[in-house]
């Protein structure tokens, strides 16, 4: 039971991440590998913003993603647009974010050091007893956010005329930009929006393990592993995949030891990629050539 | 034409990041350094350092650099050696280390190599090291199988203590009472080296190691581990983990799980980057074994001196420490052959040292044999046990022999 929740548990943190992935990948079918450095940029703004004692501690969150979010939108204007020009086969984008990684890493590492510094902001200590299990009150938060996000998100998208446009622009943006709806300007948006929830994500997971520039690292392939379980097209998809990528590497580390547990994880991935390449919740897309 | 702005753009990146890479790559040339006596008398020594100048692990290259900044005038006031050093940047990469190594040794033409810092790199490049018959400085790394004396004339000097040593020191406290033990290690050349000396001595001594576990670096959690443990009935921990990071999110599923070991013991390493993300809760049962008094003496004299010139923290504590010794060794070897360029005798005037000075007060008598190039030795008398109080300072509880008597 306790890898159960555990495992839960840290499924949150990497579906919230999960999102950034899925939001992009649904209106841009673009992936930012730069998420991890979205992450420590948010953390480090924060971090910065944290001795503003006449500002609550959701204002100084709100600032760190306010941040991120714009450097997001400029990333996509600047650094994906360009390089996605060719067509659906023209993946120059993924380089380009590649790079945007490195650049940001060593700045973010130039300015600040490599050394984790504490972040107070937004931090719970302690922890609590669910189902018998010791569970971190900010790792309970993180996953508790997830769920919260996630619903927000998927709200929006069905009953919000902006989620309608995002969704119009996923399904046929050639036909939309014709309709007045300029694709380019929904892609910023949501990139600011997926940046931004990194940036929630790096915050809060700061508050635990510190801010440092390399703190999304760890994060990343566990983060895509579970956009792609759940499904990239699906908003619901990283809550699935968060809970069974958690579960299964949780109690596979319980059973015979934490060196397997991220394997059994990413073996969950082959799994699904060959069973459901689309992932448990996303929908199959057929392209006419 | 739209094709080719995309191209441009992309070079246009391409060439950012490059730069964002290289920016702080390479190291001047020593033009002057010919490693024999200048008109004033003084040796200029060209020193090669290997180390992780950028990137996550660049505190390992750190404290080298603060040692020199701090005590470069002093060796050369005391014994007359200037060095000049011509630095490379390993990223920590093993890939990138075998390749600064090669260009100091091969373009650079340094008289000694210091570094890498990290054991696992360290191991990489030991066999082209020794074959290039150069005196190599190691005051990082703490993984024995670094110097292979099957091989002599033998041209590594340690000057850190190593992981065997420090499982002799340790054993019988981890194991007192008949305690079942467990060790969580980083995946690294540093962990893996504990893991086995830990398990040797523990084959050695009629005893087994209970629970191994590895822990990635930056890990988001290790309550699995820390479940197995439990389930294991382990009650003496010990954690051969590279990064105060990483022992952080260890001590913290401690808690988190309600798990209470009657020992936990850990190394040095522990210094860095664990205050920054650890509570007092956690690291108040922890308890540190080292060959060094970090409160007072001649260590203590180095690491307030790191302070004192640098303005910061020592970056590595430990290592500051070792650092500077392993700089008195190589600038009384050079003054006593009077050319760094003559490699043997530089070696082997290592070898034969008498006293190795650390800070003002303190020395260490002939530490080398042919069959002994390590600093330190394992003699539980000589070894110290720290615990923190509550702002995470040291706290000198006894020598190892002491605690191990009277469990500290």
């Amino acid at each position: 039971m306790d890898a159960l929740v555990l495992g839960l548990v840290l499924g949150g943190l990497y579906a919230l991440l999960a999102q950034s992935f899925v939001l992009t990948f649904i209106t841009t079918k673009t992936l930012n590998f730069a998420v991890g450095e979205f992450v420590a940029l948010g953390a480090f703004v924060v971090l910065a913003v944290a001795g503003w004692s006449w500002l609550p501690d959701v204002g100084k969150l709100a600032v760190g993603v306010l941040v991120a979010a714009v450097v997001g939108a400029a990333a996509y204007r600047f650094l994906v647009v360009p390089f996605m020009t060719e067509g659906e086969h023209d993946v120059r984008w993924l380089l380009s974010t590649v790079a945007l990684s490195f650049v940001m890493l060593n700045l973010i590492t130039n300015v600040e050091g490599p050394s984790p510094q504490r972040s107070e902001t937004a931090r719970l200590s302690g922890a609590v007893d669910v189902l018998g299990a010791g569970v971190s009150k900010q790792q309970l938060l993180i996953a508790v956010l997830a769920v919260v996000v996630t619903v927000l998100l998927v709200v929006a998208s069905k009953k919000t005329s902006a989620g309608l446009v995002m969704r119009a622009v996923s399904q046929d943006p050639e036909t939309t930009s014709l309709m007045g709806v300029s694709p380019r300007l929904v892609g910023m948006v949501t990139y600011a929006v997926a940046m931004g929830i990194a940036a929630l994500t790096g915050t809060l997971y700061a508050a635990t393990v510190g801010a440092s520039p390399v703190m999304g690292a760890p994060l990343l392939v566990a983060s895509i592993a579970v956009a792609v379980v759940g499904g990239l097209s699906s908003l619901w998809g990283p809550l699935l995949g968060g809970a069974l990528y958690g579960v299964l590497s949780e109690v596979t580390s319980y059973e015979f030891g934490a060196i397997w547990g991220e394997t059994a994880g990413l073996l969950l991935v082959i799994v699904v990629l060959v069973w459901r390449p689309q992932g448990l919740l996303g929908r199959r897309t057929e392209v006419k050539l | 034409m739209g094709k080719l702005r995309s191209m441009h753009k992309a070079l246009g990146v391409a060439a950012a990041t490059a730069l964002a890479l290289t920016g702080c790559g390479g190291g001047a040339d020593a033009g002057g350094a010919t490693g024999s006596a200048g008109e004033d008398g003084v040796i200029t020594v060209k020193l090669g350092v290997v180390g992780p100048k950028t990137g996550p692990a660049s505190l390992y290259y750190e404290y080298m650099d603060q040692t020199f900044e701090t005590f470069s005038d002093d060796f050369e006031e005391k014994y007359d050696v200037r060095f000049e050093v011509i630095s490379e940047d390993d990223q920590a990469s093993p890939e990138e280390t075998a390749r600064a190594v090669s260009r100091l040794i091969n373009e650079k033409g340094v008289h000694a190599l210091m570094g890498p810092p990290l054991s696992g790199n360290s191991l990489q490049v030991a066999d082209v090291v020794q074959k290039s018959q150069l005196p190599w400085l190691l005051p990082g790394p703490n993984a024995d199988e670094i110097i292979n004396y099957d091989i002599q004339p033998n041209w590594a000097f340690m000057t850190n203590f190593t992981n065997q040593q420090i499982m002799a020191v340790l054993g019988e406290r981890l194991w007192a009472n008949g305690q079942k033990v467990g060790i969580v290690y980083s995946a690294d050349g540093f962990g893996q080296s504990n893991l086995q000396h830990l398990k040797s001595w523990a084959e050695e001594n009629g005893h087994e190691v209970t629970a191994e576990e590895t822990i990635q670096p930056g890990a988001s959690d290790a309550n699995a581990i820390i479940q197995r443990f439990k389930d294991s009935g382990v009650d003496s921990v010990f954690m051969g983990i590279t990064q105060g990071a990483d022992t952080a999110t260890v001590t913290r599923a401690i808690e988190q799980a309600g798990f209470e070991p009657k020992t936990i013991m850990t190394t040095g390493t522990i210094l860095t980057n664990y205050k920054d993300v650890a509570d007092p809760s956690q690291w108040e049962k922890i308890q540190i074994v080292d060959p060094r008094n970090f409160l007072e003496g001649g260590d203590s004299e180095v690491l307030a001196a790191v302070r004192e010139a640098t303005g910061e923290a020592p970056a590595i504590p430990t290592n500051n420490i070792s650092t500077y010794a392993i700089l008195d060794i190589y600038a009384q070897a050079v003054q006593e052959v009077g050319d760094a360029t003559d490699f043997e005798a530089v070696r082997q005037a290592i070898e034969d040292i008498e006293t190795v000075h650390i800070g003002d007060s303190l020395t260490i008598e002939n530490p080398f044999s042919e069959d002994d190039h390590v600093l330190y030795d394992d003699d539980p008398a000589k070894w110290h046990t720290y615990g923190f109080d509550e702002n995470f300072e040291l706290v000198h509880l006894g020598t190892a022999a002491e605690c191990l008597q009277k469990s500290c």
